[in-house]
């Protein structure tokens, strides 16, 4: 899989909305993903990471996630999930890591969640 | 609630109804037809209502396999069961024990799951289970015991000091007594110039001067006059002056210049650099013994008169022809070169004392020996006789004891008092010639005077009495005394006697009868033999302590010294003299001293008993021959105190048993009871953790078992030597913890090899922080697993310790010779070392056989290279394994084993391996347990499975989170590395309930 085949992004009024393209986003792709992901972003501070494609995701995707939100928050962003499958749901339980990222149910709800 | 026996071990009929049921929820009790009258809260709870009816029906025996109900409940008493639950299906373990008023059983046990969900479908929590921790009660106990022997320790260290106090001041007393107490005895001190410093009131009595006037003054300007022999006073000077003690006789002077005798002993107080500061002496009035002496010279002056009238009439003696008539014998040793000797005696019959004159002629080739042989020989060697004009020169005269018909010669030195044992006398008699007859009679005469004197001066009885006084004097200076006449069948005592044994001083005088009536019945006859014995000459002297009678009727402890004043060995007859020391106090010391010692004693064997049948019973009880698929064999030879070993078997599964060998410090009772706490503490310990969802390691249980034991082994002073094995006979491995045990034996069937494997932890009890570390051991099917005691080590055959090297090689030939049955072969081996050698320390082994591999174990095994892109590889693997399992899995569940599996990878391939792509890992996934485990082995650098971070930690890290979803994914992570350096890493979670 190239690099562009890993996410594709648009922007919904100031809201970037990245969508991870992978089935398994795991220790493979993390480093990439973030790397396109932190390039995309550049000086925007509203992003949604949509999930929706991911069927199983492990701790190398939670920590390309951590520093994604880390950053934009230093800038007064954030950095909004979407579109979480089920087992990746349950990773997001079991890190107990829910409890950090704003998680909706799809792109469209988390960019209207910035606009409210 | 009735007192229940079992194991022929009785519990306190004071536990009640409530402790018991605490105890044991979930008990039973049965009646003598086998009907259940009566069960506990918990088993209440899993039937829903009360137990009723006959046991066969509610109840079956799983284990021991085959046991009928009646077998089992009637005999097998002392078995542990497992007994299954008809209406629910769960098990329960424990045994039978029977009432103690032989009115039916009771069972005595506790739930028994392999899963903890099997808890929750039978509607039971924590409540339901013991909560009452026998274990820490008998920790209690023995902290108790172990206080009160302590007390016991200092009570008799108490008794022993002052024992010691008392005998020390005894002594003081003794030399103190000897000082000041002797009235007679007058003592000073002077400094180095000789100055006196100090003099007691004896000083004062016997010489006159006041302390005032004598101290700072010399023994010289106050005691010496003109007749003290300064020859006398320099050897003591020069004596005491070179640190010596020296005692003397001087002639002292009182104040009012009278003399008398005094019998000095003085004695240098020496300081640091060894010379003397002090001069310590210690005078005795002995003017009536140089009385006697005097007497005893004057006889000696008639004696001497007596000899030299002899002389005269050996002058007018033709002696040669008076002796030859008259001593035909004598006579013809005239005839002898060079020895003229004659000889008188007068005998007064057996034992009798026997007077001697003697000459002979002064000749240079004489010696004093041969003289003496000489006329001991006279009658049977001396040929012919005397020669007419011979020069006889009359050499002496001897008078010496006969008593037993042949007297000796000897001719003894003048010592203290001038007493002779034995010879009177020696007088030389100057040149004469002897000529003519008649002089013979005269002789003869003069010699009979001579016996008559001496008869008369009765020397050596004096001699004999003065003697015995001044060794019962000197051995108990000061104390009171007594004479007893055994002729007379009397006694006498002085005063100070009459104080000591509690009587009017008027009774100082009386018959030994009424002496005896005295002493209490138990000692009487003791006293009259050895009293006997000491009259008879068969016992130098009496030294008893007695009991006598006092005047209040009450009865004192008394010490009776008791000496025969004798003149020679065989004589018999004469006086004793006595000493009494009042001893009363220190005897009833002594008396509960030693009745505390014997109780002391009777405690250490009762308690030596208990600890053989508390090891008998609970430590080494022999195990079943078989557990699950193992082949086991255990045995203990105890020596003949209980030394503490013990052992214990678990089935885990039928893959899997744990044993366990361990050795307490110390011997006896308390090292009883802790082995009998650590057996049930581990099996309480594996119990207790088993329900908290998984088995625990082995690592984990000798861990809570440490932190719970760990503290009251320190308390006890005490330590424990433990080998806790798990042998995995689907994986192939041992898990072992070591606490500082004797090292594991493993015979290896294949190479036929023995090797021994150690652990690095520190005994149970020694350091309170321990963490325990496992060690891994690969195993294959047919190895023989052998823990013992260093009691097998240790024991010696033919004077040498078997050790490791000749166990292993003993452990080699026996199970080499039997290689299918090596749990036997080695067992018997091992017995025939202590038939007829009995181990001096507890002889305790433990032998486990690991089983070929089930052929219905699932386990499946995938191996790949060294990279992520196997990811996907792997989560098809767990899904697969998953699919196979017995076990119901959820897509949560699935989704857990993935998501360890992925990360488990990821950490291999990214740490372990660092992108070497020529490493290797495989995954094993097996059933076990009730749940699934995947085990990964690989090369490379161990896994690190230190801490994972906590859930606010994980925000502050840039990565780490595998570890976290990992434990939150399992309920058991495990790591470890080899005896080859394969790295494991072992997930397993438990499966759901059905």
């Amino acid at each position: 899989m190239s690099n562009e085949e890993l996410i594709s992004w648009y922007v919904d009024g100031d809201v970037l909305v990245i969508q991870v393209k992978v089935e398994s986003f795991d220790a493979r792709n993390s480093k990439e993903i973030r790397g396109l992901a932190e390039k995309v972003i550049g000086e925007r501070r509203k992003v949604v990471l949509d999930l929706a494609a991911v069927e199983f995701m492990d701790s190398s995707g939670l920590g390309t996630l951590i520093p994604l939100v880390r950053s934009l928050s230093s800038r007064s962003g954030d950095l909004r999930l979407s579109g979480l499958q089920e087992r990746v749901q349950m990773l997001f339980e079991l890190t107990r890591l829910y409890r950090v990222f704003s998680i909706w149910p799809s792109a469209p709800d988390a960019v209207a969640s910035f606009k409210a | 609630m009735a007192a229940i026996t079992a194991n022929h071990l009785t519990l306190p009929a004071t536990i009640d109804a409530d402790t018991f049921e605490n105890v044991f929820p979930f008990n039973f009790i049965l009646n003598d037809e086998l009907e259940i009258v009566g069960c506990g809260r918990s088993l209440k709870r899993i039937h829903g209502g009360p137990l009723i009816g006959h046991f066969g029906d509610l109840f079956s025996i799983d284990r021991p396999h085959g046991l009928g109900i009646d077998h089992a409940i009637r005999l097998g008493v002392s078995t542990l069961l497992l007994v299954r639950h008809k209406k629910s299906g769960c098990r329960l373990r424990g045994g039978f024990a029977r009432t103690a008023d032989g009115s039916g059983y009771a069972f005595l046990g506790t739930l028994w799951v392999n899963d903890p969900a099997e808890l929750k479908s039978l509607g039971l929590g924590v409540e339901n289970f013991a909560t009452h921790d026998s274990i820490v009660d008998l920790l209690t106990i023995l902290e108790a015991h172990q206080a009160a022997a302590a007390d016991l320790k200092t009570m008799l260290e108490r008794l022993r000091n002052q024992r010691k106090q008392l005998q020390e001041s005894n002594d003081q007393l003794a030399i103190l007594s000897l000082v000041a107490a002797k009235t007679d005895n007058a003592a000073y001190v002077a400094d180095s110039d000789w100055r006196i410093v100090w003099v007691n009131a004896g000083f004062e009595r016997l010489t006159g001067y006041s302390s005032e006037e004598a101290v700072g003054k010399t023994p010289r300007e106050l005691l010496h006059g003109r007749d003290t022999d300064e020859e006398t006073v320099k050897a003591i000077l020069d004596a005491v002056e070179e640190g010596r003690h020296y005692g003397a006789v001087l002639r002292h002077y009182r104040r009012d210049g009278s003399p008398f005798w005094g019998e000095v002993e003085t004695q240098p107080v020496l300081g640091p650099d060894g010379k003397a500061v002090h001069f310590v002496s210690i005078e005795r009035d002995v003017s009536d013994v140089r009385a006697s002496e005097q007497t005893m010279r004057r006889t000696e002056s008639i004696l001497r008169a007596l000899a030299i009238m002899s002389r005269e009439l050996f002058a007018q003696v033709d002696w040669r022809s008076a002796l030859n008539s008259a001593f035909p014998n004598l006579g013809r040793a005239a005839e002898a070169d060079g020895v003229f000797a004659a000889s008188f005696s007068v005998h007064e019959g057996k034992p009798s004392r026997g007077v001697e004159a003697c000459w002979l002629r002064d000749s240079p080739r004489q010696t004093h020996g041969a003289w003496v042989n000489t006329l001991l020989d006279q009658t049977h060697d001396w040929k012919g006789g005397l020669q007419k004009e011979d020069p006889v020169q009359i050499h002496g005269v001897c008078v010496h004891e006969v008593g037993d018909g042949l007297g000796s010669l000897t001719l003894l030195p003048v010592f203290l008092y001038g007493a002779l044992w034995g010879t009177l006398g020696f007088f030389s008699a100057g040149e004469k010639v002897v000529r003519s007859g008649p002089e013979i009679e005269a002789l003869t005469t003069a010699a009979h005077v001579l016996a008559a004197a001496i008869e008369r001066s009765d020397r050596s009885r004096i001699v004999g009495e003065t003697n015995a006084k001044l060794e019962l004097a000197l051995e108990g200076g000061g104390l009171a005394t007594c004479v007893l006449h055994p002729e007379l069948k009397t006694m006498e005592f002085d005063e100070r006697a009459a104080r000591v044994l509690g009587r009017h001083a008027a009774e100082g005088y009386l018959s030994v009868d009424e002496f005896d009536s005295w002493i209490h019945p138990e000692e009487i006859f003791n006293y009259r033999l050895t009293l006997s014995m000491v009259i008879t000459g068969n016992l130098d002297r009496l030294d008893s302590t007695l009991r006598l009678k006092r005047d209040d009727g009450a009865y004192r402890w008394v010490r009776m010294c008791a000496r025969a004043a004798r003149k020679g060995a065989r004589d018999i007859g004469g006086v004793i003299y006595g000493t009494f020391e009042e001893v009363h106090d220190q005897v009833l010391t002594e008396i509960k001293l030693r009745r505390t010692v014997d109780e002391l004693a009777d405690a250490r064997r009762k308690a030596t008993e208990a600890a053989a049948m508390v090891q008998r019973e609970l430590l080494v009880r022999r195990p079943p021959q078989r557990l699950g698929r193992f082949d086991i064999t255990a045995f203990s030879i105890p020596s003949k105190g209980a030394d503490g070993d013990f052992f214990d078997v678990f089935e885990i599964s039928e893959n899997i048993v744990d044993v366990l060998v361990g050795d307490v410090m110390g011997k006896g009772l308390t090292a009883s009871l802790v082995g009998a706490g650590f057996k049930a503490q581990i099996s309480r310990t594996l119990g207790l953790l088993a329900t908290t969802g998984s088995i625990p390691t082995a690592a984990q249980i000798m861990q809570a078992v440490h932190d719970r034991m760990g503290g009251h082994l320190r308390t006890l002073e005490t330590f424990t030597t433990l080998a806790y094995a798990r042998i995995d006979a689907t994986l192939g491995k041992i898990e072992l913890i070591d606490c500082g045990h004797t090292r594991t034996a493993i015979w290896r069937k294949r190479t036929g090899k023995v090797d021994f494997v150690a652990g690095e932890n520190l005994p149970v009890g020694i350091i309170s922080g321990e963490y325990y570390r496992p060690v891994h051991i690969d195993i294959e099917p047919g190895d023989l697993v052998v823990l013992y005691s260093d009691g097998v080590t240790d024991h010696e055959i033919d004077g040498v310790p078997l050790q490791e090297e000749r166990l292993g090689a003993l452990i080699r030939e026996a199970a080499g010779f039997h290689p299918e049955t090596p749990w036997i072969a080695v067992e018997e081996a091992l017995r025939a070392l202590v038939e007829g050698n009995p181990p001096k320390d507890d002889f305790t082994c433990a032998l486990v056989a690991v089983p070929e591999r089930s052929a219905d174990a699932s386990r499946h095994r995938i191996r790949m290279d060294s990279s992520l892109d196997r990811i996907d590889e792997i989560r098809q693997f767990v899904a697969a394994s998953l699919q196979r399992s017995k076990i119901n899995w959820t897509d949560m569940d699935l989704f857990r084993f993935e998501l360890a599996a992925v990360e488990v990878l990821t950490n291999i391939v990214n740490h372990a391996h660092s992108g070497r792509d020529e490493e290797f890992l495989s995954v094993d996934a097996e059933d076990k347990m009730g749940g699934l485990e995947l085990r990964f082995s690989y090369s490379g650098e161990p896994f690190d499975d230190g801490e994972a971070p906590g859930d606010e930690e994980i925000l502050l890290l840039e990565s780490g989170y595998g570890l976290n979803v990992i434990r939150q994914s399992m309920d058991r992570v495990e790591s470890y590395q080899d005896d080859r350096g394969t790295m494991w890493i072992s997930l397993w979670k438990a499966g759901n309930k059905a």
